[in-house]
């Protein structure tokens, strides 16, 4: 009888559990779907390196699956409250027709538990679907092939979302058993008869209070974007924020009521001074929610767009930086002498080279006394371009003592990556700078910027060169290339090695072969020379795996957050206009009475509604920009980060999501409406 | 002269084929240009009924009422929107002044629904007021308010348009006695200063008094029919109270 009748309360007032039903599903999904990535990689076929990373990915979403959890069941626990108020006569007419209240939650258990099951079925089904899609991003994100596509199913992933959503749904039980245990039957029987007193607030208070708005946001905005966001500051610029979005929903209502004194002849036309009235109310009497949502939305639209975007920019980076499939380099600092040739060392150590390496070519890297004899001009102009003294200094530095590269190996380092040579005349010189500080420099008016290198003059042959010479080695900011015959001359400083191969598992058993070679135990041994011809050995894959990783880790935490956020600050929004909605259905009754037709009855209901889900997204689309912004300043010189293609990408999920629930929210609203007496 | 309402033969029936309760039963009357007509009747007598019908809410069964000469039966939704919007003004018993607008947008909201231009808005809104005595109330939220003030503003809503047709549903149903005596002596007053048709349902005797003539229903049907004429309010009173006594009682029997 309880079974039946909790079945029939939920399939009749679907209307009403559609948002609550939605966002569990969403959730379950979601969760599920973060949760699984770990069976998902079975399919995958992930190096050594990169199952390390997976791995630790895998601790980070545990981690943060827990705070999601949180986070999903206040949201549950909210939603489920909001449908508690819109029955509360309706629970109050069980205990008025005799029934116990332990029977009343009985029903209540039975719903949620109803609710809760297809939720879950729901949600998983779509997980599961979602979690095959996922892997495959994973696999194209890590450049690794799929082994063979198979359809995985992850029990652990299931056991954990049960589980989570099953306490879930256990303090919702608790809470609904507290509400009807506590609650009197008159309560419960009037709830639906509410009196609002909406607050009017000063009009000059208000004022007031948006400059102090505008100034604090202001102050926020400008600081962060001159410090970036990696500084101590950033918790002061975050309290100044909310502070500022706080008091903009505040004094927005008291703005609202000049409204009608400066735009009467768009105030009253038509239905306009009913919806601005309405809005307002909502937001007076909703000033905490609004903000919060607003800066939920803010932190989603920065997870989401700065997740994405920096991925890319660490993508980006990872294609141009490591042109070779291995580098070594060995310094020849003090008393250590070069060698003659780092490849003929490694064979003559028993490493097979032939076998192992397609190409290769080596580079000595020389040291001169070099004087850029009109720096001080090149310098002018390169601290106007970063603005900031600090690099000037640093510039200062890294200018006295670029190494030297002659002109023929450095030629034969740039066919060996496929990039066209460059040309040296007889008393020319070119500058090479890191790829990262190379907007700065490309800019910068080379011609007529004389070196001296050892006494000797040279003049620019053309612009910057950019592309790196090594994979995943630092070889200092910038370098000079000089024609052979003078370069040749000068004392070597480091050795580099590039080598091309075959395929990965060349690249690997290369570094393996090496690793097998040079021992510690050898170290010990080996006399008379260096006991191996390198220092540093870096490998393409090696390089980007780890920056693959980094990139995937992050873009996963910030959709997985950006999402979790999105949906929880959608349903919460649509749930408050539902309810507000069903409270005031009277008023849409009476504008129909006055005359109004349907379509204005409608489209004052819609563009209500609209405006109540667009405010805290406007400010926070505000936020966001700024944020980002802020975000790439951070990272200026070090990631070259574009943030429109992140940001569109962002844009189009907000469309989607938020704007589902926008319209979800206005056909269900619309329903609430709906004139009964007429057929 | 056309009167403004002419209501023919109408019968609003509720229930399926085999229980039908006939809330309306061939009901027919005629109010003219200038009257202030009540309707009495018990509850559940169809006068609620009869007046939404009136009011373009319910769809008749069968009948014609015409307002103004036209006949709103046989009118689309559409028309009937724009028609609500000219020609009819409303009163309700519980006010349903909306909380979240002042007063005088309460009042505006009756005329920027016909997207009456704003300074006329503001002319006609404060005349009506001034007339109604709430003009001190306009700038005030519906909570700030009282009982009496509430319906006196919903009155000049329902009046701003200058419909041909006031429909007024118990207007004194939540009012206390002075408010209600208050707000009866501003209709009579729209009725004999600026001829306002007003019709009003009421089945408070007191209430009706204010009338010019009254209607009786019983039973979805017109029972009798009551004119005021040169008598005082008094002695109106007296009559009326002896009519629903026989509706109540022997009545019943006499029919």
């Amino acid at each position: 009888m309880l079974c039946k009748l909790a079945f029939r309360n939920v399939s009749r007032s679907f209307r009403d559990f559609a948002v609550y039903f939605l966002t569990l599903a969403f959730g379950v999904c979601l969760f599920y779907v973060f949760n699984s990535i770990d069976a998902q990689q079975a399919m995958i076929a992930l190096s050594e390196s990169q199952k390390f990373y997976v791995d630790q990915m895998i601790v980070i979403m545990g981690y943060v699956s827990v705070f999601v959890a949180v986070v999903l069941g206040l949201l549950v626990v909210y939603a489920n409250r909001f449908l508690m108020k819109r029955r509360k006569q309706e629970l109050g007419l069980y205990l008025l027709l005799g029934m116990r209240r332990t029977g009343v939650t009985r029903i209540l258990l039975a719903e949620t538990f109803l609710i809760g099951l297809f939720a879950l079925a729901a949600g998983l089904t779509g997980g599961v679907f979602l979690s095959q899609m996922v892997s495959v991003v994973t696999a194209r994100l890590f450049e690794a092939d799929l082994t063979s596509f198979r359809f995985v199913f992850s029990p652990a992933a299931l056991g954990k979302t049960a589980l989570c959503f099953g306490l879930i749904f256990a303090v919702v039980i608790v809470f609904n058993t507290a509400t009807v245990s506590r609650c009197r039957l008159s309560e419960l029987l009037t709830a639906a008869r509410k009196n609002e007193t909406p607050g009017v607030r000063s009009g000059r208070l208000c004022v007031v209070l948006f400059l102090l708005s505008a100034a604090s946001l202001a102050t926020a905005y400008l600081w962060v974007l001159h410090t970036g966001i990696f500084t101590s500051d950033l918790g002061c610029q975050i309290a100044l924020g909310c502070i500022g979005t706080a008091l903009f929903f505040f004094s927005l209502s008291g703005l609202l009521e000049a409204f009608p004194r400066l735009f009467p002849r768009f105030y009253f036309r038509g239905l306009h001074c009913f919806v601005l009235r309405q809005v307002n109310a909502r937001v007076n009497t909703a000033v905490f929610s609004m903000s919060v949502i607003c800066l939920m939305l803010f932190l989603t639209i920065s997870c989401l767009a700065g997740g994405m975007s920096m991925a890319e920019g660490f993508n980006a980076q990872a294609r141009q930086q490591y042109p070779y499939g291995a580098s070594l380099m060995y310094t020849t600092d003090g008393d250590r002498k070069p060698a003659l040739s780092i490849e003929g060392t490694l064979r003559a150590d028993g490493i097979a080279v032939d076998e192992l390496i397609r190409s290769s070519s080596q580079l000595d890297l020389r040291r001169a006394d070099v004087r850029f004899e009109d720096a001080l001009r090149f310098f002018d102009a390169a601290a106007l371009i970063y603005e900031d003294s600090e690099y000037t200094a640093e510039g200062g530095d890294v200018l006295a003592r670029p190494c030297i590269l002659p002109e023929s190996a450095f030629n034969a380092m740039r066919r060996l990556a496929n990039q066209p040579e460059v040309e040296v005349g007889e008393e020319e010189y070119l500058l090479w700078v890191k790829p990262t500080m190379a907007q700065y420099f490309t800019a910068l008016p080379l011609s007529g910027v004389t070196v001296s290198a050892e006494g000797r003059m040279f003049t620019a042959a053309g612009a910057c060169v950019t592309e790196p010479f090594a994979t995943g080695l630092g070889i200092g900011q910038i370098a000079l290339i000089l024609p052979d015959e003078f370069a040749e001359t000068l004392p070597i400083t480091a050795q580099l090695l590039n080598i091309q191969f075959e395929s990965r598992q060349d690249e690997d058993a290369f570094a393996a072969a090496l690793d097998a070679v040079y021992t510690e135990e050898r170290a010990e041994t080996a006399t008379g020379r260096n006991w191996r011809p390198y220092d540093i050995l870096s490998t393409q894959h090696q390089m980007i795996d780890s920056s693959v990783s980094v990139k995937t880790i992050i873009l996963f935490l910030g959709v997985y957050i950006g999402l979790v956020f999105l949906i929880t600050s959608a349903a919460v929004l649509g749930l408050q206009q539902l309810s507000e909605t069903a409270d005031r259905a009277e008023s849409y009754r009476l504008l129909r009475r006055l005359g109004a037709k349907e379509k204005m009855v409608r489209r004052a209901l819609f563009s209500q509604i609209t405006m109540y889900v667009c405010l805290p997204l406007a400010l926070a689309l505000v936020h966001a920009a700024v944020g980002l912004k802020a975000l790439q300043l951070s990272f200026q010189g070090d990631l070259p980060l574009d943030i429109l293609p992140g940001a569109a990408v962002t844009a189009g999920i907000l469309l989607l999501i938020y704007g589902g629930y926008l319209l979800a929210t206005c056909f269900a609203a619309q329903g609430v409406i709906r004139p009964r007496r007429r057929e | 002269m056309e009167p403004v309402l002419r209501v023919r033969n109408v019968e609003k029936y509720y229930g399926s084929r085999g229980t039908v309760t006939k809330a309306v039963d061939d009901v027919s009357f005629t109010v003219e240009k200038g009257e202030f007509v009540g309707v009495m009747g018990a509850s559940g007598s169809g006068k609620t009924t009869l007046l939404n019908c009136i009011a373009t809410i319910d769809r008749v069964t069968s009948g014609h009422i015409f307002i103004g000469g036209r006949d709103v039966t046989a009118l689309g939704e559409r028309r009937l929107s724009a028609f609500r919007r000219e020609e009819l003004g409303f009163i309700f018993q519980d006010f349903n002044l909306l909380d979240t607008l002042t007063a005088f947008e309460n009042i505006a909201l009756a005329l920027t629904v016909r997207r009456t231009p704003p300074e006329e808005i503001r002319v006609r809104v404060e005349e009506v007021a001034q007339r109604l005595g709430v003009a001190a109330a306009l700038p005030k939220y519906p909570y700030q308010l009282s009982g009496g003030e509430r319906q006196r503003v919903a009155a000049a809503r329902a009046i701003v348009g200058s419909p041909s047709l006031i429909l007024a549903d118990e207007p004194t149903g939540s009012l206390d006695s002075r408010s209600a005596r208050i707000l009866l002596e501003s209709l009579s007053t729209l009725n004999a200063a600026l001829h306002a048709t007003i019709l009003m349902v009421t089945h408070d005797a007191f209430t009706a008094s204010y009338c010019g003539r009254i209607l009786f229903i019983k039973d979805g049907k017109l029972f009798s029919e009551l004119r005021r004429g040169e008598a005082s309010r008094r002695e109106f009173f007296e009559h009326i109270l002896e009519v629903v006594s026989l509706l109540g009682g022997e009545g019943a029997h006499a029919l």
